[in-house]
């Protein structure tokens, strides 16, 4: 019997096969094809193939230059990692210098010289050519302006001691005006304290932190980014003991052996009542300290006379600190010897005036570190290179020293100092009318945002590069940071800016090129035939004398190789005076009362403290790699700007709630944030953080002038800004 | 037969790799989470990434005692795949794009297979893999950066970290290239080891008594997160003070990324 083959059959046949096609691989292989094909597109980047090779330079990301070894695919560099037991840093290196390979690719990335056109919401670039820009400076430098409505052609360099800080200096002293300044806001500044003690200028000290058993930090972010880090990771890891003296939890009082929460802005009452502490309980070295000081009888007694109000139970009411945890504290330092008191700063707070450096750093004088063997050494400088020792040079400013209104003319060096600078410091010293804004940077982010123009310098590593010692080094050093690129076509180094300028107004040009400059300079040190140099392809230091000619020295060092001299044995004569040298007894007392009137604020429009915090490196606003946000904003591991955090009980005072967005509103402006409780922070204090913007992260289509914290704080005479009085506004 | 099964069944001795994180050491500074993404040719963020979308395979979290002011401390602990023997995320694979590598103990993501269902990453209770949310991007020219011995991992599949295994691979090379089967202790460690500043992260074959890593695993302050749960993980962490052990140990995992509070 046939049966006919109908419709209802093939509708079987066909239902039956898709369901039984769910049981076989196919559909599964077509959705594993699918996902593949829709995954796998032209623009996933594909590695560089080639020979594998490793060289050796110096991060010049900050000033501390850790040495580098850079892993290379033919002569492109693939990562970045610390030379291991390296005697300046012993092989760390920090999170953004992990990433100084990618900084020649930054979108922010500027191959032209452009003049910048500010509107309203935004800013956009036009293309000029370097004449253009220079003929604009001829002109301003060749009109004559009267002293009243500002003349001076000034270059703002936040990164000293370089090479080209001296070619700066040359340049400015042989034109009308020309005037060097630096912002002070950076770690060199927190020095400037100790030098009044010493009553010294010229003889450089730094710190034998290897040494210290115990370190009292009042608020230096000793393990985050301090001096050259390594150094500090290196004693921690050793079992050296921080004391942090520091309003804010911050990483560094996370996870200090004792984190001493004062209230903002009475640090120096707290170290005064650490001296009172340490005399009236007779816990100095006399006749030790007696060698350092001309009049030591006097001067002790005059300070004892001075500090004999900051009594442990008076500090402890202005501090918050307990009156027995005072004592404890100075104890400690006499006891957990040696000890070292290091006056640091907040890197988005700004700097501790020089009234509030002198009383931190005194403490160190009661404590006998300072001198040849002990904690706080001195150090050789690094000559300058014949050619600027010779040479005049215009004399080192600070910005806030000149006069508001004064700046026609301001050149800025694209070396940032890894601290926050807010631009109100740097804008009231300019011209009201029509000032000359000139950026040597080679990005289009940060300070160089509010330029007129912009010279694209070389970025890391695409130029030869000198390292002058950093701040915290114990002996003096020097490397050179060797190119691993060659920069783009119209990028142009700022000194072979500076000569065609030099050219253009009829004055004596540099010699040589920038290369030839460092050359020099490190002919000089060879020829001292002091100290070693480490080489870092072997890991072995070699006597400078050792060392042939002037010709393999460079060689040594343009390969990554690092120059340390001997420690000094005797420092220049200087005689200690705990006031400073600037100050007497009475005006120092007269400033430690405006200290100590600081906070709380009696204003009750602005009942809160507000103290902005930030990371070294991030919040100068300069670029960083893309990578930074593994830290910003694919984690929270590090707060991103505007984030403003309170303690749970100032932020019921104030009807908020967690992540509410608000206002802080201060003398000088408001500004958006977005709360978030947080209950380490102290009630009554708003922290406010400052991080990398986008346009210094990733790029972005818009530029923009971005408000931050910094434009709210209240910025002072002095330069400093570390608290504003500050109210929270409405929600 | 699965892959774990391979382990115990090959009669050749193979090394255990595991890592001991000393977090009395840690200062969080960052270093290993930035060598890690450099060396694993990670991508950064785009601008809408969050820290629940974000890939970072060496993670940072700051764990709180859960005092409040002024009695607050805290610890750093760097989290990421602890390298589960007992493995969940491979249990729960459809695709076996998980492997328990039985040369090395390595729990290891193949891209490849993976099609992204996520399963893995609930199975986690680490919280330690990540999908990959958008193409792998890097600004203009940064692309010439990249590791040549990791490939980049397209959108859509999980990936987290694997003890830098081209490392190993490159380690492995070198040593058959020189007549040697087995590596030496330093011969091979990854990045975030590599890189840490004071040493807080101790890496080596688990099963080598003679190693520095043994010798810390023995240590009664080190003990492993989560440990109750039996996946039997091959990192530990290390720590002298009880409330750092108790704080990490019942919040790490906690429901959101953010800053843990203990």
């Amino acid at each position: 019997m046939s049966k006919r083959f109908n419709r209802r059959d093939v509708m079987k046949i066909v239902g039956g096969g898709i369901a039984g096609m769910v049981f076989t691989p196919i559909p599964w292989k077509l959705i594993d094809d699918l996902s593949i094909w829709t995954q796998n597109w032209s623009w996933i980047p594909v590695p560089l193939k080639g020979d594998i090779n490793y060289k050796y330079s110096i991060c010049t990301i900050c000033s501390a230059g850790c040495p580098v070894r850079a892993r290379n695919v033919g002569t492109q560099p693939v990562s970045l990692w610390g030379i291991k037991n390296h005697p300046v840093n012993n092989g760390a290196l920090c999170p953004l210098g992990f990433g100084g390979h990618h900084l020649a690719f930054h979108p922010a990335r500027l191959r032209h010289p452009v003049k910048i056109v500010h509107e309203k919401n935004k800013i956009s670039t036009e293309k000029v050519s370097c004449a253009d820009i220079i003929s604009l400076i001829r002109k301003n430098i060749e009109s004559k302006q009267t002293p009243q409505t500002g003349n001076l052609i000034a270059m703002l360099d936040d990164r000293p001691g370089r090479t080209v800080s001296y070619a700066y200096r040359a340049f400015l002293a042989q034109i009308p005006n020309g005037t060097y300044i630096t912002t002070g806001t950076d770690e060199t500044d927190s020095m400037q304290g100790l030098y009044e003690i010493l009553g010294t200028e010229n003889q450089e000290y730094g710190f034998n932190i290897e040494k210290a058993r115990t370190i009292v930090s009042f608020g230096a972010p000793l393990l985050e980014g301090w001096g050259i880090p390594g150094r500090m990771m290196h004693a921690r890891k050793n079992g050296c003991r921080i004391l942090q003296v520091e309003t804010r939890f911050s990483h560094t009082a996370s996870v200090a052996d004792r984190w001493l929460p004062v209230k903002p802005g009475t640090e120096a009452v707290f170290a005064l009542g650490l001296a009172n502490v340490l005399i009236n309980e007779n816990l100095i070295d006399t006749d030790k300290l007696s060698y350092q000081s001309a009049n030591f009888d006097k001067e002790l007694k005059n300070y004892k006379e001075c500090i004999a109000g900051y009594t442990p139970a008076y500090v402890a009411g202005r501090t918050g600190i307990k009156e027995e945890l005072i004592r404890e504290i100075a104890r400690e330092m006499t006891t957990e010897t040696p000890s070292l008191v290091i006056c640091g700063r907040e890197p988005a707070a700004g700097p501790f005036s020089r009234e509030e450096q002198i009383a931190i750093w005194g403490l160190n004088f009661l404590l006998g570190n300072i001198g040849p063997g002990n904690l706080i050494v001195p150090r050789r400088s690094v000559p300058a290179g014949a050619s600027f020792s010779e040479t005049k040079l215009a004399s080192v400013k600070k910005i806030s020293d000149l006069p508001d209104h004064s700046i026609r003319v301001l050149m800025i060096d694209e070396a940032e100092s890894g601290h926050a600078i807010p631009w109100q410091l740097i804008e009231r010293k300019l011209v009201a009318d029509n000032p000359l804004v000139i950026s040597m940077s080679p990005y289009l982010a940060g300070m160089t945002k509010r330029a007129d123009y912009v010279i694209p310098a070389p970025t890391q590593y695409e130029s030869c590069q000198d390292i002058p010692p950093s701040f915290d080094s114990q002996t003096a050093t020097y490397a050179v940071s060797a190119p691993f690129y060659t920069p783009p076509e119209n990028v142009i180094q700022p000194t072979e800016f500076l000569n065609r300028l030099a050219e253009d107004i009829g004055i004596e040009k540099t010699n040589g090129s920038y290369t030839d400059m460092i050359k020099e300079r490190t002919a000089e040190i060879y020829e001292k035939k002091r100290g070693w140099i480490y080489i870092p392809h072997n890991g072995r230091l070699i006597e400078t004398a050792d060392v042939f000619t002037g010709q393999q020295f460079w060689s040594h060092l343009n390969n990554g190789g690092y120059w340390i001299d001997e420690p000094l044995e005797q420092a220049d004569n200087y005689s200690i005076s705990l006031f400073g040298i600037s100050h007497d007894r009475g005006s120092f007392e007269k400033a430690l009362r405006q200290i100590d009137k600081s906070y709380p604020s009696e204003n009750t429009t602005y009942p809160l403290a507000l103290v902005p915090f930030g990371w070294r490196g991030v919040v100068d606003s300069g670029p960083v790699t893309p990578l930074i946000t593994k830290l910003y904003q694919e984690t929270e591991f590090r707060k991103g700007t505007n984030r403003a955090l309170i303690h749970p009980e100032t932020g019921g005072f104030s009807r908020l709630r967690d992540g509410a967005q608000t206002t802080i509103v201060t003398d000088s402006g408001e500004l958006q944030v977005r709360i978030e409780f947080n209950d380490s922070v102290m009630p009554g204090v708003v922290h406010v953080a400052l991080g990398p913007d986008q346009d210094s992260i990733t790029g972005v289509k818009e530029v923009r002038i971005k408000e931050n914290i910094l434009s709210v704080c209240s910025l002072k005479d002095n330069g400093t800004w570390r608290m504003t009085p500050a109210r929270i506004g409405t929600v | 037969m699965n892959n774990r099964n391979k382990v115990t069944q090959d009669n050749q001795k193979h090394p255990r790799y595991g890592m001991v994180v000393d977090l009395d050491k840690c200062t969080g500074c960052g270093a290993c989470s930035l060598a890690c993404a450099v060396e694993n040719n990670q991508q950064p963020a785009t601008p809408d990434m969050t820290n629940r979308t974000g890939n970072t395979w060496m993670r940072m979290y700051k764990v709180h005692n859960g005092k409040p002011f002024p009695d607050s401390r805290a610890v750093f602990v760097p989290m990421f795949c602890q390298q589960c023997d007992d493995t969940p995320c491979l249990y729960v694979c459809p695709q076996n794009a998980v492997e328990l590598d039985p040369m090395t103990g390595i729990v290891a993501q193949i891209p490849e297979r993976c099609f992204g269902c996520r399963y893995c990453m609930a199975a986690c209770p680490y919280e330690s893999r990540y999908f990959n949310w958008w193409d792998p991007v890097w600004p203009e020219g940064m692309e010439k950066t990249l590791n040549p011995d990791v490939s980049p991992r397209m959108r859509g599949v999980v990936e987290k970290c694997n003890f830098c295994h081209g490392r190993w691979q490159r380690a492995r090379a070198k040593a058959a290239s020189e007549g040697r089967r087995e590596l030496r202790e330093d011969e091979y460690i990854p990045a975030c080891v590599e890189c840490c500043p004071t040493e807080a992260l101790t890496f080596g074959n688990l099963d080598d008594p003679k190693s520095k890593i043994a010798k810390l695993v023995d240590d009664p302050n080190t003990f492993k997160i989560l440990g109750r749960l039996g996946t039997k993980p091959k990192v530990y962490y290390r720590t002298t003070r009880s409330w750092v052990r108790n704080a990490v140990d019942r919040n790490i995992y906690s429901e959101t990324k953010e800053t843990v509070h203990g």
